[in-house]
């Protein structure tokens, strides 16, 4: 029996092997998306999380319910069974079991459920601790989390005024929750927290792009930090305030968020900057992987959520001079809507709770509830990627072939970083290529040492690497060949011999310290693509003026348009929301593959206003900041159709799309 | 409902009006009921009376005091107004007794039930029933005034034997609209007839119409500045011309601007008329003949902005001025009507988009009670009241309580909770609407420590909130905290109204007091029974001592917290 056993494996390693070779692999060969059925008379959209050691499920909804879900492994009969726990709570974004009850965020307290007869529905509602609130809907209330040594936390999401705003106590902050309900505040700068908790035992948060925030990152939170956004510092003068700077402490000069902080004491960069559009837009919740195994190769990494792209990605940590910092990783793409909520199984797969209610995502379905599962193959990853005082080491899940790592070509290396000011978001600024003068791979083929001159190693940047030409012993490409590691400290290590380092020679001389480049090849013709004054020989001004604006949930407020064909267009694109929106018109059912185009421009997205080079793009707009407008003139097809508006900001072009109607 | 809601400040005639108000609406006709010769014939069951008092239970405890002000129906013949008119509106002010029952009816033979049916599971035996079944039951409790109006059609040029209800309201809540009515007896009028019991009437209006559009407009212009929206001047002139209708197209586009329009008014008659603008922008102003008529401020074209003005048959100089700021589409409207004619529009229909539709999001108790915690808008309140628990129950009973300070808000019968908007897209307001007939209770704190006898109620008393404890019908018993004592506040739906029920978990200290109600006028129906303001009753056990204190201009009910209180709402 044993040999059979072991020679039925051989065959089918073999055939995995074989099949590796034929076929690029693909995520979902690694880890499966598997959805719970939810029924069709409940909206669960899921706000909070919480797997129960006997086996269920609990789902707090933003509607205000509480579900508790018998058998989400779908095992036996494969049905689910969904039975409502609570209801009636003002949007709640937590769900921390507890035992004997629970305890979850309203958007104005905390509040304890119990079930004391066992009916299986709750019938105690004690309120555990209030805040008050100024009646913004953007003051989300999220939490309590329990970090390992038993203490809670929760976090106040700033109001939306056309600005951040903190318009009632300790919003913007983090606080601690007393047993007794007693609130403690920790950290403040948090603007949109919807995702916080434990890594190592140590308080981190993750944050969204806006407002003092160029892009979603994670930030380790010590008491008395400040995050960045400082709308919540209008209370750092309150009794029990671990915080001393005050609003008018923050310079508003775009400088860099690591350069600010040398001379703003107390204010906190992150530990990983997740770079928005490459990584992920809207970041949610986050879980450290103690599954020993489990989940697969990645145990002691974090599993990041992404809202708006619908997407699970990856976070390697390590802490260089007491200070924290790391790579974060593509990971899983997919999802059936936005995620908001991640908890571990009891089987080590990972829980996905989500909406897309009022924020679109990528994911079209209003909600869901799904579980990310290993299938029990290791793919060709990054595991680690570790600052070194010359450059990086990499560590990889299956060996690499040794040739394919000794390739100058096979590799790429740029650092960037981002604005830190009031405006919304950032474009990607500063960046700079970073030379790899020589690798070093390890015997094993599972260790790769990227050796760099240590002077353009930039603290406080994100260091982009991409290994697109690296290949398995199997000759794969790695799952995910990009990886973003900031670097806010080098470490003091030895540097690498450099006896034994492949030499790539000398950086191209173009390479050194120049600003960044856009190859002409590659950039935009705004002559006539965009043209944002009176053309002068129109002397009797446009013939129409066509004024689109935006609406919440990724829309254009105006789905169709009626011009003539030939004649003189003023084009007047009002950027009324809160996000960062263009508006290209294209040529007829060209809008998917431009909205693919400008999601591949990758870092340069930004400073390219998103506008991919092609044919099918007929004009444009920059990209605009909210409650920003911007004015193109000119003139329609002379060919009448159906032709297509979009914006292009990633992400945003499978729901954000218009029709031209050009006609005669 | 759902498309009440939708238009709800859309049409002039659907805005609330006071139960308590004795003046006519806007434009109807008053019809006197104190004066036989509004009637065409005044049968013996009819009579004129000074005042009634009217029990809201029992069924003959009616007792009237003679005179020249009221009028009385009983059961018998009808009574009918000595108007004539196949389009119309209605309205009535009126008082039922207990079980009493009638029937308006319409031109054409149309007929509305009008009865004291208390079931609030419509049917064919509710109020408003014609010939499909009224949303809900709007109906108040007898011997409380309540409102009719009613906007009916019996000629319907391309639908011959039919009339149409195009809105029916009780109490100021839609219960009936768009309904065809298959006409019988084309000689029909307007006539009152009570079956049951008895009705007194204190106010009856009407409004005859026409199908006419006395007004057009001619000639009409327009001029187009570049001044900024905000800036409320007309400097920068940026172009001008013939303008094809009253329309904010002329524009092409433009996203910011300051418009004039200006034409002819043509008048086939003299007569009181009514412009009413809607639009999308920081400011509109309509004069006539160099006399501002309408001047409203920020306004979405959802809400209407009315002025009147007596004009002369001939022409008129008509200017309206619109701005628009930059990030909401542009909409630009103006109504007119007069007294026999219906509003119609001046402008051209493009220029006053649709709004878009929104779904209709309601919860719906059934089995259990529902709850949902929400904001509140409380009255015309600066802020909203942002930690808010609304309960319904599956008997049509529910009520609002602001947990901060522990105040019951307001109470109502029906239906239950219009939540769309915290439920559509981002829920931006977060705001919970009742969707039955609400009446206000009080803003403030229902349990205060008062020292002194003359001490003023507080807005918000010294109280803690500590959440909540579910009865096996899934009925909150709402728990706070009064200086170191638990005291629970529990509202339980019946067939009769809410009982709400206070228990102190221990001695409460002294001079603490529970605020039943507060209003101008509170008045003793009998021993424990209490009227309050002409909108609801207040009962309470033969035990308790509830007494009634003048503050001011306000009149407050209120009674020592000792042991449990217990009383019941009900209207």
């Amino acid at each position: 029996m044993k040999r059979i056993a072991i020679i039925s494996a051989c065959l089918f390693s073999l055939a995995l092997a074989g099949t590796a070779q034929e076929r690029p692999q693909t995520e979902d060969d690694y880890y499966r998306i598997v959805t719970i059925p939810i029924p069709e008379t409940i909206q669960l959209e899921i706000g909070g999380l919480s797997v129960l050691p006997d086996g269920r499920v609990a789902a707090a909804t933003r509607r205000g319910e509480v579900w508790m879900i018998s058998n989400p492994y779908a095992d036996g009969d494969g049905r689910p069974r969904f039975q409502r726990f609570a209801h009636g709570l003002h949007e709640p974004l937590g769900l921390l079991y507890r035992g004997k009850d629970f305890l979850l965020s309203q958007r104005g307290e905390v509040t304890r459920l119990e079930d004391t007869n066992h009916d299986g529905e709750a019938d105690v509602y004690d309120s555990f601790s209030k805040w008050p609130l100024s009646g913004n809907y953007h003051q989300y209330s999220y939490g309590p989390v329990r970090m390992p040594n038993g203490e809670m936390l929760v976090t106040l999401n700033v109001d939306w005024v056309g600005k951040g705003a903190s318009q009632s106590l300790w919003r913007g902050w983090m606080l601690k929750l007393g047993e007794k309900g007693e609130l403690v505040p920790w950290a403040t700068g948090l603007r949109s927290p919807a995702g916080f908790g434990s890594y190592q035992g140590a308080i981190f948060y993750t944050e969204n792009q806006g407002d003092w925030v160029g892009s979603g990152r994670i930030t380790h939170l010590e008491k008395g930090d400040f995050a960045g956004n400082p709308a919540g510092l209008r209370w750092s003068s309150q009794p029990g305030s671990p915080v001393k700077l005050k609003p008018e402490d923050i310079p508003n000069t775009g400088e860099p968020m690591y350069e600010t902080a040398q001379k703003i004491p107390g204010l906190k960069p992150p530990a990983v900057w997740m770079p928005h559009t490459l990584m992920g837009i809207s970041l949610s919740d986050f879980k450290e992987d103690l599954t020993n195994g489990a989940f697969g190769p990645f145990a002691g990494q974090l599993f990041v959520g992404d809202q708006g792209h619908s997407t699970v990605m990856r976070v390697d940590l390590e802490q260089v001079n007491n200070v924290w910092q790391g790579a974060c990783f593509p990971f899983r793409k997919g999802f059936a809507s936005g995620v908001l909520r991640l908890e571990w199984g009891l089987d080590g797969s990972l829980f996905v709770g989500q909406t897309s209610r009022g924020w679109s995502a990528t994911g079209k379905e209003p909600f869901a509830l799904q579980r990310l599962v290993w299938t029990g193959a290791t793919p060709f990853e990054m595991q680690h990627l570790r600052a070194m005082p010359d450059g990086f080491e990499i560590t990889l899940t299956t060996p690499a072939d040794p040739a394919s790592a000794r390739l100058a070509e096979s590799w790429s290396l740029n650092s960037f970083t981002y604005h830190y000011h009031q405006t919304y978001g950032s474009p990607v600024i500063n960046q700079e290529a970073v030379h790899i003068q020589g690798v070093i791979v390890s015997d094993d083929g599972l260790k790769i040492r990227l050796i760099t001159d240590p002077d353009q190693l930039r603290k406080g940047y994100i260091h982009e690497l991409k290994a697109e030409g690296l290949r398995s012993r199997e000759g794969q490409s790695l799952l995910h060949p990009v990886g973003y590691y900031t670097l806010n400290e080098l470490p003091e290590q030895e540097t690498a011999d450099r006896a034994h380092m492949t030499s790539f020679g000398a950086p191209p001389a173009v390479h050194m310290h120049t600003p960044p480049t856009i190859s002409s090849d590659t950039a935009l013709d705004p002559a006539t693509k965009r043209i944002t004054v009176l053309p002068a020989a129109w002397t009797n001004g446009p013939d129409q003026v066509v004024e689109i604006g935006t609406k919440p949930g990724l829309q254009f407020d105006i789905s169709e348009v009626k011009v003539k064909a030939g004649s003189r267009i003023k084009w007047v694109f009002n950027n009324n929301d809160d996000m960062l929106h263009n508006c290209i018109i294209a040529k007829p059912g060209a809008g998917n593959a431009i909205g693919e185009a400008a999601l591949a421009l990758g870092l340069k997205g930004a400073e390219l206003q998103y506008v991919p080079v092609s044919d099918d793009i007929l004009y444009h707009t920059n990209l605009l900041q909210p409650e920003t407008s911007e004015t193109i003139y000119f003139t329609a097809p002379a060919r009448p159709g159906r032709y297509t508006y979009i914006c292009t900001f990633p992400g945003h072009h499978f729901m954000m799309q218009g029709v031209l109607n050009v006609t005669r | 409902m759902r498309l009440i809601l939708r238009h709800a400040g859309w049409l002039l005639w659907l805005w609330p009006l006071l139960a308590t108000s004795q003046d006519l609406p806007k434009h109807y006709q008053k019809l006197p009921v104190n004066d036989k010769r509004s009637f065409s014939g005044f049968p013996d069951n009819w009579s004129l009376i000074e005042r009634a008092a009217i029990h809201p239970q029992k069924e003959n405890a009616m007792s009237t005091q003679p005179g020249n002000n009221l009028l009385l129906g009983k059961a018998g013949k009808r009574l009918t107004p000595a108007f004539t008119g196949k389009n119309l509106r209605l309205y009535l002010e009126f008082q039922l007794t207990p079980k009493a029952s009638g029937y308006l009816h319409l031109p054409g033979g149309a007929r509305i039930l009008l009865t004291d049916h208390p079931d609030l599971t419509p049917s064919e035996n509710t109020s408003g029933y014609i010939v499909r079944v009224p949303s809900q039951n709007a109906v108040k409790a007898p011997g409380l005034w309540q409102t009719l109006e009613l906007d009916y059609e019996s000629i319907l040029p391309a639908h011959p034997g039919t009339g149409k209800v195009n809105h029916l309201l009780l109490n100021g809540i839609s219960i009936q609209q768009s309904v065809f009515v298959p006409l019988k007896d084309t000689s029909a009028s307007v006539s009152f007839e009570i079956t049951a019991g008895s009705m007194l009437f204190r106010t009856i209006g009407y409004q005859v119409f026409e199908d006419r559009k006395p007004a057009q407009l001619a000639n009409l212009t327009y001029k187009l500045y570049s001044d900024a929206w905000n800036s409320r001047q007309t400097n920068r002139l940026e172009q001008s011309g013939t303008a094809p209708g009253l329309t904010q197209e002329v524009t092409m586009g433009k996203k910011e601007y300051n418009l004039v329009l200006e034409g002819d008014l043509l008048l086939e008659e003299d007569g009181l008329y009514t412009f009413t603008t809607l639009y999308n922008g920081p400011y509109c102003q309509l004069s006539i003949d160099g006399t501002v008529v309408n001047d409203s401020g920020e306004s979405t074209s959802q809400d209407a902005h009315t002025g009147t003005i007596t004009l002369a048959k001939g022409s008129h100089k008509l200017r309206l001025w619109y701005s628009k700021f930059p990030w909401m589409a542009a909409a630009l409207g103006v109504l007119v009507e007069k007294p026999g004619i219906r509003a119609y529009p001046l402008h051209t229909l493009s220029s006053l988009p649709q709004p878009t539709p929104k779904p209709f999001i309601m919860v719906h108790p059934e089995q259990k009670a529902e709850m949902v915690r929400s904001f509140v808008q409380y009255g015309t309140e600066k802020h909203k009241r942002t930690h808010c628990l609304s309960v319904g129950g599956p008997a049509g009973w529910h009520y609002t309580a602001d947990l901060n300070r522990g105040a019951l808000l307001q109470v109502w019968k029906g239906e239950f909770a219009n939540t769309t908007d915290m439920w559509y897209e981002r829920g931006e307001p977060q705001l919970l609407h009742p969707v039955g007939l609400v009446v206000p209770i009080s803003g403030k704190s229902s349990l205060a420590n008062l020292p002194a006898p003359a001490t003023a109620w507080p807005d918000s008393a010294n109280i803690r909130y500590l959440g909540y404890r579910l009865d096996a019908q899934g009925f909150p018993a709402l728990r706070y905290n009064l200086g170191g004592i638990t005291v629970s506040d529990a509202l339980v739906a019946t067939s009769g109204g809410l009982v709400r029920t206070l228990t102190p978990e221990g001695t409460v200290a002294a001079n603490w007091f529970v605020l039943a109600a507060a209003a101008a006028n509170i008045t003793l129906v009998e021993n424990g029974l209490y009227n309050i303001n002409d909108q609801f009753y207040v009962r309470f056990p033969g035990t308790a001592k509830p007494r009634i204190r003048t503050v001011g201009q306000q009149k407050e009910l209120i009674l020592p917290l000792t042991s449990s209180v217990t009383y019941t709402l009900f209207w």
